[in-house]
């Protein structure tokens, strides 16, 4: 690509990975959430991808970030409904607007949603990073 | 009951391409077709007649009429599941086309 | 060509007719609708009301959901 597209690209990455985390964490008070915020968050690492193609980019790019955040995202999401079953003695139990609920409208409110918005958001978007990754990088194949 | 039939009519859309085309991409997306139109149906099941989105603001005084919230809940897990196995498509139809003898 | 037209029309018309049984279209029967609606804001403090349904009132959904979503992606890597 040109030298205005990489030079764009550049500044306009850190503003989508802002506005995709903003979705993420305020998902229990604007529409949005975890998927749609986690689709965006891997958007601005495939647009700065696409933009410096894929032979400069197969040097830079570390795999082993976007499998292991994938892992920690699920894992994460996992403990927090054992963690209802731990403290409250039913599965998926909302523990934390039980003992420490705050005042409606706020950030700090909810309980286990906004945790379990950023378990997800994580999730999606190293999953949809991951395949890109896959697909058009390595260029590997589903049959040998 | 138009609006229902809109649906339907690019459910149709896409069976057309699934079930006349020949070729293979074209069918793959005939299938995303119907997906979409399917999630759009069920996600108009709901509405109500001068309703807000679910979204309790701080400024709502008297109780107003809210659109259902429960098929929208539904048709976003339909969506992210309807998304996660078409990445593998284009590979997959690639290798097909390449190790038989079909042209197309 | 001209049997997929045909059949198509055909399956419009049957659909068509059948959907008439529904509710019409912005008036549905909410039963469900108004026990979230009306607890949703108590139960669990959250604003969005879809947010509260996904991983409140049906956090099971969710969970199947994000562990199929990871299992489609785990065996890529060799």
């Amino acid at each position: 690509m040109t030298l205005i597209v990489k030079r764009i690209s550049q500044l306009m990455a850190p503003s989508i990975f802002l506005l995709g985390i903003y979705v993420v964490l305020h998902g229990h008070l604007t529409p949005g959430g975890g998927f749609a915020g986690g689709v965006l968050i891997a958007g601005a690492f495939v647009l700065l991808i696409l933009a410096f193609g894929s032979e400069e980019s197969r040097n830079v790019v570390l795999e082993w970030r976007a499998t292991a955040s994938e892992s920690i995202g699920l894992f994460l999401f996992w403990f927090l409904a054992v963690l209802g079953l731990m403290q409250g003695g039913i599965f998926f139990l909302n523990t934390i607007a039980k003992t420490r609920p705050g005042l409606p409208f706020h950030l700090f409110s909810a309980g286990i949603i906004p945790l379990c918005n950023v378990a997800i958001g994580m999730e999606v978007a190293a999953t949809l990073f991951s395949v890109f990754l896959c697909l058009a990088i390595f260029k590997m194949r589903e049959t040998p | 009951m138009i609006v229902y039939a809109l649906a339907i009519l690019l459910f149709l859309v896409g069976l057309y391409g699934v079930l006349v085309k020949r070729n293979l991409f074209k069918i793959l997306i005939g299938l995303s077709i119907m997906e979409y139109a399917i999630n759009l149906l069920f996600s108009l099941i709901g509405y109500r007649s001068g309703g807000v989105p679910p979204i309790l603001t701080e400024s709502m005084k008297q109780p107003v009429t809210m659109v259902d919230p429960i098929p929208q809940a539904l048709v976003l897990t339909a969506i992210v599941i309807g998304l996660e196995p078409r990445p593998c498509w284009p590979p997959l139809a690639l290798g097909f086309t390449r190790n038989t003898t079909r042209s197309t | 060509m001209a049997v997929g037209g045909v059949v198509i029309a055909a399956l419009l018309l049957v659909t068509v007719r059948v959907f008439r049984s529904l509710p019409p279209f912005g008036f549905p029967e909410l039963r469900m609708a108004e026990y979230y609606i009306q607890q949703g804001l108590p139960m669990t403090g959250a604003a969005n009301l879809v947010a509260a349904i996904i991983l409140d009132f049906r956090g099971y959904d969710t969970l199947g959901e994000a562990t199929v979503l990871f299992t489609s992606v785990a065996e890529r890597w060799p």
